[in-house]
């Protein structure tokens, strides 16, 4: 966990973007360096992460290092609430442009590259 | 045939039609020490598991669920890893809950009801203990759910023995610090390796295989000890 340098006092002082931001930026750089080439499918714990609920989150990383995640909430949408997508597709663009980390990511059935 | 672990979930499932504004998060007020919040039972289930496999936790000695809400940990302590438990609650009519739950989960998962305690009082005052005459010095692993977390920590770094055991459900993939308790292990990021469908995947507890992946998420299991 050495990619978390706060404390938990320094870290609640944060706005929940930074929070965010911090939990991503970590994340990502420990999903590159110990899971490279593995899929891991996280379980349903519902949460909230950048303001968009979900019901779990999948991370892939394949051979190029590329990082892959799925919120299967927006999946859940996609397939149940096919007029709600777009609003939602559009909500995932926003967050992770906000975020610009520097990957690709799939949310739900569409592609959006950074 | 259903496994215990099943037959837990699909109980507590079943009770989604009790008045669930008693569940919701609360303020914490003079009245309401804390708030319910249901821990993931599958969560702690995977812990425990790990836990008792690696030897961190005595599973002979006194559990103590600090909070108990509606009884979920304390059964699957008692009914599954037939640990002796005892779950305490603040709140009148979730203690009620999670005394009636005991007594039907004891049934459905075959164990004794004197394998899991509920007490209604204050887990931070010696005499909710001495109700079931029991010594808070006694308990060998505490749990807790982000639930006035430092006041229990704080009690078991001033009167338990050396060596007991804390376990706290958390939320923050950053680990409290609280003075007095070591953190020895961290279990993040709980993970599903197995191929299963995607019905089996939101069954919850289909034939997965679930490990902690040290991947910081939104359900961590920190290990603490005095």
């Amino acid at each position: 966990m050495e990619q978390f340098k706060l404390s938990r006092e320094e870290f609640e002082k944060l706005s929940k973007k930074k929070q965010t931001e911090y939990y991503l930026e970590g994340l990502l750089k420990i999903l590159q360096t110990k899971y490279k080439g593995s899929t891991i499918k996280y379980r349903n714990e519902t949460t909230k992460m950048a303001g968009i609920k979900l019901e779990a989150v999948y991370f892939r990383i394949d051979e190029q290092g590329l990082l892959m995640i799925k919120h299967s909430g927006l999946e859940n949408m996609l397939e149940s609430r096919e007029s709600g997508f777009s609003s939602a597709h559009e909500s995932a663009k926003e967050v992770v442009k906000e975020y610009n980390l520097g990957f690709k990511a799939v949310y739900g059935k569409s592609i959006v590259t950074i | 045939m259903k496994s215990k672990l099943r037959l837990l979930k699909e109980y507590f499932n079943s009770k989604k039609e009790v008045k669930t504004d008693n569940f919701k998060i609360t303020e914490i007020s003079a009245e309401r020490k804390g708030s319910f919040v249901p821990s993931s039972a599958i969560c702690v289930n995977s812990a425990l598991k790990q836990l008792i496999e690696e030897g961190d936790i005595d599973d002979k000695g006194l559990f103590l669920d600090a909070g108990c809400g509606d009884g979920r940990i304390i059964a699957l302590t008692a009914g599954i890893f037939n640990i002796p438990s005892l779950g305490v609650e603040f709140d009148a009519e979730v203690s009620g809950i999670a005394e009636k739950s005991i007594d039907d989960l004891s049934t459905i998962l075959d164990f004794k009801k004197e394998n899991a305690v509920v007490i209604k009082g204050d887990f931070t005052e010696d005499n909710t203990y001495e109700k079931a005459g029991i010594r808070f010095e006694n308990i060998k692993t505490v749990f807790n759910y982000i639930n006035n977390s430092k006041d229990i920590a704080k009690k078991i770094a001033e009167q338990s023995p050396e060596g007991t055991v804390f376990l706290l459900l958390d939320t923050c993939f950053i680990p409290m610090e609280f003075p007095g308790l070591k953190l020895e292990k961290s279990l993040k990021g709980l993970a599903d390796l197995s191929k299963t469908t995607k019905k089996g995947y939101y069954d919850g507890i289909g034939n997965l295989n679930l490990k902690f992946m040290d991947v910081p998420y939104s359900i961590n299991m920190y290990v603490y000890r005095k």
